[in-house]
């Protein structure tokens, strides 16, 4: 291998000033803790200390920054880096799965971006460089692009700005990302400013939370403000709080969200602060995720996820590809994925009613164990008794939603009532099948299928839940497994 | 082939028994393992005659109830549950004493194949044979207890298999 040491690049140097914008709010945050232990004549000194500590850590960067460097031949990425153990890493292009772009807010100030590249070899993040100029960034994916469609490194190379750039399979206007944010209520906002109190508590004065400081002698009309008016528009308060967070959110995340088709996969950009681009490689799709919700489906939306083999690092295996999308929006997607559309409900083998018994027999006993182990400490034991109607009720909703369908070489398994989904999975890659037959399950002669699949969760595979265990059998032997 | 029929489960297919000699590797194993609750349930029981003066040994008692049971009486049954049987294409691998499995792994899905003896194992002569699947679900299956001869010639079998499959 013969070096090329004039080609050597560093990062942009815009890095630099990205970690020391990333690393001031430690600093900030840290103020009041070194004060504290400094005591009130030192808060100059810790302001001192802060910036001796800023400029400590900005000259490792630099060094660090000194030290990283790569370069791109016609074949292989080389990335060397490390201050004092020197690291020589070559990944060739011929391994690289994936690569994605990331673009954090400020990064998109500074015009560069992070580049993953993953090989798939242990599902991380083999290489990565943080950061480059956004237009070294393009230049780099569209060369590993090029030599794996096994074309020269030329003018083809696809610029999305010139009108040669492909026609999106599926795009969000903002309209319906609007919408998408409206089912998207959460209340993690919440969350979040549980978090803060918590962590601004300290600072507050000790009596706060005693009402009888807010009260005081107001006792009298406090009492009368109390009233039901006051629990509807506070319960009322919430809903807008998880309204707005959803919308909030999915905005921050899916605006601009645009999803084009490339020569060796499906190429996602999204995000308003932190824009992404991720390239999902087409013959690493495992299978294909349709899911919708209660309300949702009832305006006829839905979204489509994939389930693709080790990437994205550990931040799960499925790449959302459509957040929310009417079913003929799915179709050229789908085409593109080589999954056939989802047929209709009334296409699926519902498994067997035995299913409800099952449930009601399982958690029933369940129930009953809770309540008599907790009427030994727990004075307020009854009201357990009002999860009764749930277990009634929503084992006959999960039969009824549950169904699995096979059609030429494909196995749709339909399952959930809250949050229905439909998955399509090849049978090329089924990787292993499963009958288990719990306790329960022997007594009412049902078992479940789980499928092994590449890419999912391994504690939460692909079940089809409660069949007969002769159909079980015969599905098995008959359906699945074959070539 | 004859003693397919002499396991009497030709509800599930007619499955292999294993090694006979499995049942020892189980009921060591069993041994080992079940001192660690008879264990605790001593010190317990030592506690709690001690601090509430509750009579001393029933705990005990049960440890040694439960230890029997599961050395005896168990390893027997966990043995009778496990079954295999290859056909051209795939492998089926019975198991499983409350909560029963059958997995069924195509040779042409194995990434590739490990056969491990532990030191139980070796002193028995016998060996666990490990599938690995590209599946998140199931991306080791396990067979034990088969002779070492048994092992790798099955390794073999399927590596076999797996070739002619990329050919």
């Amino acid at each position: 291998m013969s070096e090329e040491p004039e080609r050597w690049s560093r990062l942009h140097p815009a890095t630099l000033a990205i970690r020391a914008v990333e690393r001031l709010p430690q600093l900030v945050l840290g103020l009041p803790a070194a004060a504290y232990f400094i005591g009130d004549s030192g808060i100059l000194v810790a302001l001192l200390l802060a910036v001796v500590g800023l400029a400590a850590s900005m000259l490792f960067a630099f060094i660090y920054w000194r030290r990283f460097t790569y370069w791109v031949s016609a074949e292989q990425l080389v990335i060397e880096s490390g201050i004092l153990n020197r690291n020589r890493r070559t990944i060739p292009f011929d391994r690289i799965q994936d690569i994605s772009l990331e673009q954090k807010l400020l990064a998109r100030l500074f015009g560069v971006s992070i580049v993953r590249i993953e090989t798939g070899s242990s599902g991380g993040d083999e290489g990565e460089l943080n950061c480059v100029s956004r237009e070294e960034a393009d230049r780099l994916r569209d060369r590993i692009r090029a030599y794996r469609a096994d074309t020269a490194v030329s003018a083809d190379a696809i610029d999305e700005n010139t009108a040669a750039a492909p026609p999106p399979l599926y795009g969000m206007t903002f309209g319906r990302l609007v919408v998408a944010g409206l089912f998207n209520f959460s209340l993690v906002f919440l969350a979040i400013l549980g978090g803060v109190w918590q962590y601004m508590g300290s600072y507050l004065p000790a009596d706060y939370l005693d009402p009888s400081r807010w009260i005081g002698d107001y006792r009298e009309q406090a009492i009368g403000l109390v009233s039901a008016l006051s629990v509807v528009s506070f319960v009322m308060l919430l809903l807008l709080v998880g309204v707005v967070t959803g919308l909030m959110r999915t905005i921050a995340r899916d605006f601009g969200f645009r999803l084009t088709l490339t020569e060796t996969g499906l190429r996602r950009k999204r995000g308003l602060f932190t824009r992404t681009d991720v390239v999902i490689p087409l013959r690493r799709v495992q299978a294909g995720i349709v899911s919708t919700g209660v309300i949702k489906r009832l305006f006829g939306w839905s979204g489509l996820s994939v389930q693709s083999l080790g990437s994205d690092g550990d931040a799960g295996t499925h790449h959302v590809v459509a957040p929310l999308a009417k079913p003929d929006d799915l179709i050229p997607i789908l085409d593109a994925l080589n999954l056939p559309p989802p047929p209709p409900v009334d296409d699926f083998t519902r498994v067997s009613s035995k299913l409800i018994w099952r449930s009601w027999a399982q958690d029933g006993t369940a129930l009953a164990i809770a309540v008599v182990i907790a009427s030994f400490f727990w004075s307020g034991w009854p009201s357990l008794i009002a999860l009764a109607p749930f277990i009634l009720i929503a084992p006959v909703l999960q039969y009824r939603a549950h169904g699995y369908c096979f059609k030429k070489d494909i196995l749709f398994v339909r399952r959930g009532f809250w949050r229905p989904r439909v998955t399509i999975l090849p049978l090329a890659k089924v990787q292993s099948v499963t009958l288990v037959r719990g306790l329960t399950q022997q007594g009412f002669g049902l078992a479940t299928l789980a499928i092994g699949a590449a890419g999912g969760s391994a504690a939460t595979p692909l079940r089809i839940l409660d069949l007969d265990e002769s159909t079980g059998r015969r599905v098995l032997g008959e359906r699945l497994c074959i070539e | 082939m004859s003693d397919h029929l002499e396991t009497g489960r030709v509800e599930e297919g007619g499955l292999t028994d294993l090694d006979p000699r499995q049942k020892n590797v189980l009921r060591i194993r069993a041994m080992l393992t079940g001192l660690v609750p008879l264990a605790l349930l001593s010190i317990g029981d030592f506690m709690l005659n001690r601090e509430f003066g509750f009579p001393f040994g029933w705990a005990i008692g049960l440890g040694v109830v439960l230890y029997i049971l599961t050395v005896l009486a168990l390893p027997g049954r966990r043995y009778r549950r496990w079954g295999y049987r290859t056909d051209e294409r795939a492998i089926r691998i019975a198991s499983g004493l409350l909560v029963r499995k059958e997995t069924v792994v195509p040779y042409d899905r194995v990434q590739h194949i490990d056969v491990s003896r532990g030191p139980i194992e070796r002193v028995f002569g016998v060996a666990t044979l490990t599938l690995h699947t590209a599946g998140s679900y199931n991306s080791t299956v396990d067979l034990p207890g088969l002779a070492i001869d048994d092992a790798n010639r099955m390794r073999d079998d399927i590596r076999a298999h797996i070739s002619q499959d990329l050919a």
